[in-house]
């Protein structure tokens, strides 16, 4: 409606205060989700990125993978019943170090078979199942950042159990570290040497077989992706809190919007009575009410979204930021709604204004 | 003189003071030809906006009836009075009344409907009333006068059957006040319209048709 435009217009100093507020605010909120995301992808990007549908483990460990224990006739039986493939999966935390440094590096061990349809893509080197060394170690491409290079030796911290850097890959995160992708062989000297007695058995196996449900196997259970994702220790409650935090924000800006409105509104309360009492219907000036609140948060939500993207390419690589855009439109979309909705706070107020209110008084 | 625009039958009106109602407005009947010019005086507090405000469909009264152009508005929806004020009455309030954020010419052409573009161009409108001067202007720039003369104009734009005028003389000096005063009765003739006008300003009466007296809630004929 050309009206409420006008009046954009007219009182332009006014708008674009409560413009750079929504934009302020509206920043924020995104900027917060790109480090939720962040956060979360350096929780489980691993295995987000991983080429595996279901995981099985065992029951007793209640959906979390680094406590389950899968022993090697269960993997058996499966490889022989499975028509589809089946690999394995461990997960460990240790140290790293660089010959001659002292320096630990933290690093989460992902022990593969070589060859399996989860090894990693790479970004750089070959897979582990091409590499012609003993220890193959296929490294988060945030190595690079310490100085590790292509055919590298870098050495387990516990065991002196040497690797040879073979690749890398990016995005490789687990539980807040950089992850190492090692072959399950690699993985069984790593634990013989640090227990003698120790018996081969695995933290899960792996498959992109939906046959995996129709087994009649013990002890176990079949989690998707996504249960694996949400039972990572720490995700869950770091995920859940900031998420609320960030819809939390999105709703109070979406308000702030609404109540300066409505105090605009009472401020202009005798020129709504003056458009009533010349026979403006309060459909048409609802319209006009919906029209200018959508409006301008839509041009705070736009404004926001590109000071955001803008911003996160200034941002250094370590930090923890990462926001997809379905996201960003999510959260913009959620805004520009919300706010409409508070607007229905002026137009109930405005219903209520007496057109008599015209008649006589001062302007 | 012809068909009846607008009429007021038997209106009553009182206000809450306090415990006690005071009545306003007692039976008060008036009609109103086409053509025809109304004033209304009287003291200060006798009721003539309240009367104006009843007729022009932006307050009930307590008992009566109000008939535009044969129809009787008295028992009808608030929608459809708001209707009717945008279709069938132009008000021209005491002080003007114009939105801050228009100028002169959208003042109008915002407000006019599409069948009345032709039949009054908002143009010859403002040109009619001196205003084309000042037709990019908004409200805040223009003097007094002007403003109650675009607020005028806008009382013309969508060819009301009534025009009802609450003291639009108020603001203006003796001349100009005046001229506003003639040019609603250059209207009134040229348009076979029906206008009620209510006034302080002994001067402008010999513009009228007729002159009522509101005293006490009754309205006696002069
Ligand atoms: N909403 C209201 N509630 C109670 N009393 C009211 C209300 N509106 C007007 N009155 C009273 O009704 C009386 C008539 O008011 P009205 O505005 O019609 O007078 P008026 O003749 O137009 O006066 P003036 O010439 O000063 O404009 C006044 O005494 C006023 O105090
Ligand atoms: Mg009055």
């Amino acid at each position: 409606m050309k009206m409420a435009l006008k009046e954009l217009r007219y009182n332009k100093k006014k708008y674009i205060l409560i413009e750079v507020i929504i934009l302020l605010l509206m920043f924020m909120v995104l900027f917060l989700s790109g480090l939720v995301n962040g956060l979360g992808r350096a929780v489980t990007s691993s295995i987000e990125l991983m080429n595996g549908t279901y995981f099985v483990i065992s029951d007793s460990a209640e959906d979390i993978i680094t406590v389950s224990n899968i022993n090697a006739e269960v993997y058996e039986q499966v490889a022989n019943e499975l028509a589809g493939e089946v690999t394995t999966l461990d997960i460990q935390r240790m140290y790293l170090q660089k010959v001659g440094e002292e320096e630990k590096i933290n690093v989460t061990y992902f022990a593969i078979e070589p060859g399996s349809f989860i090894e990693p893509e790479l970004m750089e080197g070959i897979s582990l199942a091409e590499a012609d060394v003993e220890n193959p170690i296929i490294l988060d491409d945030d190595y690079m950042l310490e100085g590790i290079e292509l055919s590298d030796t870098v050495i387990d911290s516990s065991t002196s159990i040497e690797f040879t850097v073979v690749g890398f890959s990016k995005n490789q995160m687990y539980g807040h570290t950089s992850v190492a992708f090692i072959s399950t062989d690699s993985y069984t000297s790593i634990r013989e040497n640090l227990n003698p007695h120790y018996e081969v058995s695995y933290h899960a196996l792996v498959t992109n077989d939906e046959g995996i449900h129709d087994l009649d196997l013990e002890g176990v259970v079949i989690d998707d992706k996504q249960t694996v994702i949400e039972n990572i220790p720490s995700y869950s409650a770091e995920h859940t809190t900031i998420t609320m935090v960030v819809w939390l924000l999105v709703i109070i800006s979406s308000v702030i919007i609404g109540v300066f409105y409505y105090i605009m509104t009472i401020q202009k309360e005798k020129q709504f009575a003056v458009m009533k009492s010349i026979g403006i219907s309060m459909g048409q000036i609802s319209i006009m009410i919906v029209c200018q609140v959508c409006f301008v948060a839509c041009i705070g939500a736009l404004l926001a979204n590109i000071l955001n993207t803008s911003m996160s390419f200034a941002l250094p690589q370590t930090m923890p930021y990462h926001l997809e855009f379905t996201d960003a439109l999510g959260v913009s979309a959620a805004f520009i709604v919300i706010s409409v909705f508070s607007s229905l706070l002026s137009i109930i107020k405005v219903s209520k204004v007496d057109p008599m209110m015209v008649i006589g008084g001062e302007q | 003189m012809g068909n009846t625009l607008i009429e007021l039958k038997n209106i009553k009106k009182s206000y809450k003071d306090g415990d006690a109602y005071r009545e306003i407005l007692k039976d008060i009947n008036l009609s109103v030809d086409a053509g025809q010019l109304v004033a209304i005086v009287g003291p200060s507090g006798s009721g003539k906006s309240t009367l104006l405000t009843i007729a022009g469909l932006l307050l009930g009264a307590d008992s009566g009836n109000v008939i535009i152009d044969g129809n009787d508005m008295t028992k009808r929806k608030q929608s459809e009075w708001t209707k009717l004020r945008k279709n069938h009455i132009g008000f021209i309030f005491q002080n003007h009344q114009l939105l801050p954020f228009l100028t002169a010419e959208e003042q109008l052409s915002s407000f006019q409907k599409k069948e009345c573009k032709a039949l009054m161009p908002v143009d010859e409108l403002l040109l009619n009333l001196g205003l084309d001067k000042v037709k990019k202007q908004y409200p805040a720039k223009m003097s007094g006068g002007e403003k109650q003369r675009v607020a005028i104009a806008r009382a013309f734009v969508n060819n009301p059957d009534v025009i009802l005028a609450d003291e639009p003389t108020a603001s203006l000096d003796k001349e100009r006040g005046r001229q506003v005063v003639e040019m609603i009765r250059a209207e009134v003739k040229k348009h076979n319209k029906a206008a009620i006008m209510v006034t302080h300003d002994e001067r402008v009466l010999d513009l009228a048709d007729a002159v009522y007296l509101l005293e006490d809630g009754v309205l006696v004929k002069q």
